[in-house]
């Protein structure tokens, strides 16, 4: 009897004492892993891959300060070909050029200039080829009207009307208002307003083109009374170099509206 | 270091075993002399200072100049041995007597690192005593053969254009053979493997021959019978895609420039 | 300039780093619209165009051309084109012909026509080319263009490449078509590389050099008359010059040790390139004769690939190996301000876009030994540092350069030359194989 109890005893303190050196020697061998990871050596020889891992993953860290992009594991660097990383900061505002004098120069010019009263141009020569068709149908992805000097385009979170001050040049150029409304919506970018300040409000801007396409005379016409939704708005038209030089006339003055509406 | 030696002994037989040792354990060796606060403990309150270090050229004749030119970033003072306090960045111009390693040492609220570069005096007498058999008149070019044997080509590491220890002796044994031949002048080709671009493998297969160029400048060959040439990945000697054939095309090789 | 198609790729940087971010519950749906929104293109139909005259020439002109058009007008990347089968039948030669209701209505349901008329008349081909808004009953036209030249296939071509970028430009707001545009690379043949030119599309591949040498690096001037590029003679790598107007070489001084991959600045007026003439391989510029060379890099290790900043010309781009593996640097023209791009793997072969907010370059992640990489083309914005892969498990990628619309890319793949459009789209092959280092004219 005492045979059998007695190993048993015995047996129970060897294999707890082996169970926890094993667990001590996993909790060394990860210490000692970590610290490979965490305190990557110039020496680290290339030949060996996890090293190689390490010695990339130092020149990210440590070389420059870069924004954090992908969480700098291994992983990010050794895995998923087909994922392209991006960063984890929050969108910053997008397009701010680079600043260089240049271009603080074009902007600071804007907000001094007198608006140009220059003659308005001529109306429209008649067209060459005029159509005797009565009627129009509507293209699939037609406008409101052509027969308004207007463009209205929608985004995910409102209704941007783009309008021409010179009727005869909004029907005579209808096209090129069409460019002018998709030139803003692409560059309007809809996560800018804050959603619950620019619910239900609306913003008017004003702006000339000049002969070159180029944009100048940015102001507000009607404030929202949403900061951000302003702001969304100027920032649309200030990205834009050029709409393409007018197809006549020394410029034109455009109305950019803005509704801010989510469904 | 025994494969390595092989490989410079007799490279056309030796090179496939030395790759095949060289592939298990090829050792990236740090391209720069640049200290950077890179190996230090990372200190979350202030950034670590970096340092660099460089001469141009790095190695000179006896009475010749040298430009040291230093970077730092994070650094509150600055300090090269020999110098003095300097600041944070600049260049310097130095006339060492001989052989001098220079040494800066950058302190920062984040630390402090070094950084290191060597300048190679050349002492102006040129070996005469010939010691090789073949040693002949002045006009003697010796042939190819001998050539080939006498002054081996030297191997390099995987993006790297530091010469491994045994190139060192290699060098010594072909400046002895040039010192018996004062008639030969030397073109070291400067290669890569066809890995990576192309416009970047001609600069380091430049900065490989430039490293073959200095080693022999260092045992005493005179500057004016080397001449460097780079063929970056353009002229391949193996066309194979494994290390044992990356690593025949990773070379600054010499040969007789006529 | 910002086009609309660099307004499309950062929305296209920012929704995909939206997409990215953890727990963020709209990030699909900004996706979808940002994307969409910026591709909302004009929809554009194509008539083929009405023979004038009978002779057998002038119909394999008349495909000719239509084909180009449709392929100029397909590659622009800003118009959502008419496949054929669903244009109606007719062929309008003039505006009097054409009735516009069938070409706005479904199937087409085009905003846009571009339509026709070709003749030959003697040794001339005459083509009129006319643009109409299919919206707009009242003015319909946006244009009407005559053009006439002598009578070849390849002036059948060059028409429709003008009549095409005509279209773009007066549509693309304001940007100018590439349709004209040439594009520059290395063609090897055994053991010699020379510098060939073909035109954006591929077509009309030749030969420029005939050195029996290895010419690298094409690097074509802002106004299109010279080309720099580097030939290994006795003395290594050294900069060479073609002039495009005289079709010779023209001098260009030779410097001490290896001189490599020149980039012009964009008034033309300076070159800046990478010399080992002082021992370590940095980049230096000088003017566009190769004098007043200057230092503007002094850090040991490889220096190689400048490029300028095509909007600004006060920034260089380059390539830099001073850490160990390649990496993408840029810093000001006169050295300060050096700025490092990548955060590891291997990169290459810089290419700044039109508007300079782009880099382009070849970039393999994860490089080193024993680990398998793919060289990929990547664009990155320049303020951010953020990234997009636009090439996947494509072989080797390299060399990407920018068309001067910024909508495009081209790169070598391969040994074979390839455009997309910059966000990675429309990918095609422009040569067979043997062609490498593609260089786009800057218009």
């Amino acid at each position: 009897m005492s045979s059998q109890t007695h190993p048993a005893p015995t047996q129970q303190p060897l294999g707890s004492g082996l169970a926890g050196a094993v667990v001590l020697h996993i909790a060394i061998a990860a210490a000692l892993i970590a610290i490979t990871f965490l305190h990557p050596s110039a020496k680290n020889p290339w030949g060996d891959k996890q090293a190689s891992i390490g010695a990339i993953q130092a020149s990210m860290v440590a070389a420059i300060p870069l924004p954090t992009k992908a969480p700098p594991t291994p992983k990010a660097v050794l895995t998923s070909d087909n994922v392209t990383k991006a960063p984890e900061t929050p969108p910053k505002e997008k397009t701010a050029p680079p600043p260089r004098p240049e271009d603080l120069l074009i902007k600071a010019k804007v907000p001094t200039r007198t608006p140009p009263k220059a003659a308005p141009i001529e109306t429209a020569a008649p067209p060459k080829h005029p159509q005797p068709v009565p009627d129009t149908p509507k293209a699939r992805s037609g406008d409101a009207s052509t027969q308004l000097p207007q463009s209205v385009s929608q985004a995910k979170n409102g209704t941007a009307t783009v309008t021409v001050q010179n009727r005869a040049f909004g029907n005579r150029y209808a096209y090129y208002l069409r460019i002018v409304g998709s030139t803003v919506t692409q560059n309007y970018y809809t996560q800018e307003p804050d959603p619950r300040a620019s619910q239900d409000k609306s913003v008017t801007l004003l702006f000339d083109i000049q002969r070159d396409g180029t944009p100048a005379n940015l102001r507000i016409e009607t404030r929202s009374g949403s900061q951000s939704l302003d702001n969304a708005a100027l920032r649309a038209i200030q990205r834009i170099d050029s709409f393409g030089p007018l197809p006549e006339g020394d410029h034109i003055t455009i109305e950019y509206k803005f509704d801010y509406h989510t469904p | 270091m025994t494969s390595n030696y092989k490989l410079s002994t007799g490279w056309k037989v030796a090179a496939l075993t030395a790759a095949l040792t060289l592939a298990a354990g090829c050792h990236k060796k740090p391209a720069s002399t640049a200290g950077t606060g890179l190996g230090g403990a990372p200190d979350s309150t202030q950034p670590a200072p970096t340092a660099s270090l460089t001469a141009d050229p790095l190695a000179i004749d006896l009475g010749q100049s040298v430009v040291l030119n230093w970077r730092t970033t994070n650094a509150t003072s600055v300090n090269i041995e020999g110098v003095g306090q300097v600041p944070v960045n600049g260049t310097q111009t130095v006339s060492p007597s001989n052989s001098t390693n220079f040494h800066l040492t950058a302190k920062g609220d984040g630390g402090t690192v070094e950084a290191n570069v060597r300048v190679t005096v050349r002492v102006p007498q040129v070996p005469t005593t010939a010691t090789d058999p073949n040693a002949g008149a002045g006009g003697d070019m010796g042939t190819d053969a001998a050539f080939h044997q006498n002054v081996q080509d030297i191997f390099f590491d995987y993006d790297s254009f530091d010469l491994r220890p045994d190139a060192q002796s290699a060098a010594l044994g072909a400046a002895r053979y040039l010192a018996a031949h004062p008639a030969i002048k030397v073109l070291i080709g400067g290669y890569c493997d066809d890995r990576g671009s192309a416009e970047y493998n001609i600069t380091l297969g430049e900065n490989r021959a430039n490293a073959a160029r200095t080693a022999l400048i260092s045992a005493g060959v005179p500057a004016s019978r080397v001449r460097v040439v780079s063929y970056g990945k353009e002229r391949q000697f193996c066309s194979e895609e494994n290390e044992t054939c990356w690593q025949e095309n990773r070379r600054a090789q010499f040969s007789i420039d006529r | 300039m910002r086009s609309p198609q660099s307004a499309l790729l950062s929305k296209l940087l920012v929704t995909t780093a939206l997409c990215l971010v953890a727990p963020l519950t709209h990030a699909q749906d900004w996706f979808h619209l940002e994307t969409s929104s910026g591709a909302e293109r004009i929809r554009i139909a194509v008539a083929d165009f009405k023979p004038q005259s009978q002779d057998a020439n002038a119909g394999s002109y008349k495909r000719t051309f239509d084909s180009t058009l449709f392929a100029d007008l397909n590659a622009a990347g800003i118009f959502d084109i008419v496949s054929k089968s669903q244009i109606p039948q007719s062929a309008p030669g003039s505006p009097s012909e054409i009735r516009l209701p069938e070409w706005s209505a479904p199937p087409s349901s085009a905003a846009m026509v571009a339509f026709g008329n070709l003749a030959t008349q003697g040794s001339r081909l005459v083509v009129n080319g006319y643009l109409d808004d299919a919206k707009n009953a009242q003015y319909p036209q946006v244009f009407a263009k005559q053009y006439n030249e002598e009578a070849s296939e390849d002036q059948a071509r060059q028409i429709a490449h003008r009549f095409a970028d005509e279209i773009i430009s007066r549509l693309g707001g304001g940007v100018s078509g590439i349709a004209e545009t040439k594009i520059f690379y290395v063609r090897q043949s055994g053991q010699t590389k020379e510098i060939w030119q073909m035109d954006y599309d591929g077509a009309n591949q030749h030969a420029l050099t005939h050195l029996g040498t290895v010419s690298l690096s094409p690097r074509i001037s802002p106004d299109n008359s010279r080309l720099a590029f580097s030939a290994l003679g006795r003395e290594g790598f050294q900069i060479k010059v073609f002039s495009l107007l005289l079709n010779r070489m023209i001098n260009f001084p030779a410097a001490g040790g290896t001189n490599l991959s020149p980039a012009w600045s964009p008034t033309g007026r300076q070159l800046a390139f990478s010399s080992s003439r002082t021992g370590d391989p940095e980049i230096w510029t000088s003017d566009a004769d190769g004098n007043i060379a200057r230092r503007v890099t002094s850090f040991r290790g490889p220096d190689v690939s400048p490029v300028w900043n095509p909007k600004t010309g006060a920034q260089l781009a380059w390539i830099s190996g001073r850490t160990g593996l390649p990496q993408l640097y840029i810093m000001d023209a006169d050295g300060s301000g050096v700025q490092r791009m990548t955060d590891g793997g291997y990169a290459t072969s810089p290419s700044w876009s039109p508007n300079g907010q782009f880099l382009a370059f070849a970039w393999n992640r994860k490089y080193g030994p024993g680990a398998p990489g793919g060289q990929d083309i990547y664009v990155m914005e320049i303020t951010t540092k953020r990234w997009i892969q636009l090439t996947h498990d494509a072989g080797r990628c390299d060399f990407p350069t920018w068309s001067p619309d910024g909508r495009h890319i081209a790169f070598a793949s391969g040994s074979r030359i390839m455009t997309m459009l910059a966000d990675g789209t429309q990918k095609r092959a422009l040569s067979g194989s043997g062609a490498d280092m593609p260089n786009w004219s800057w218009k």
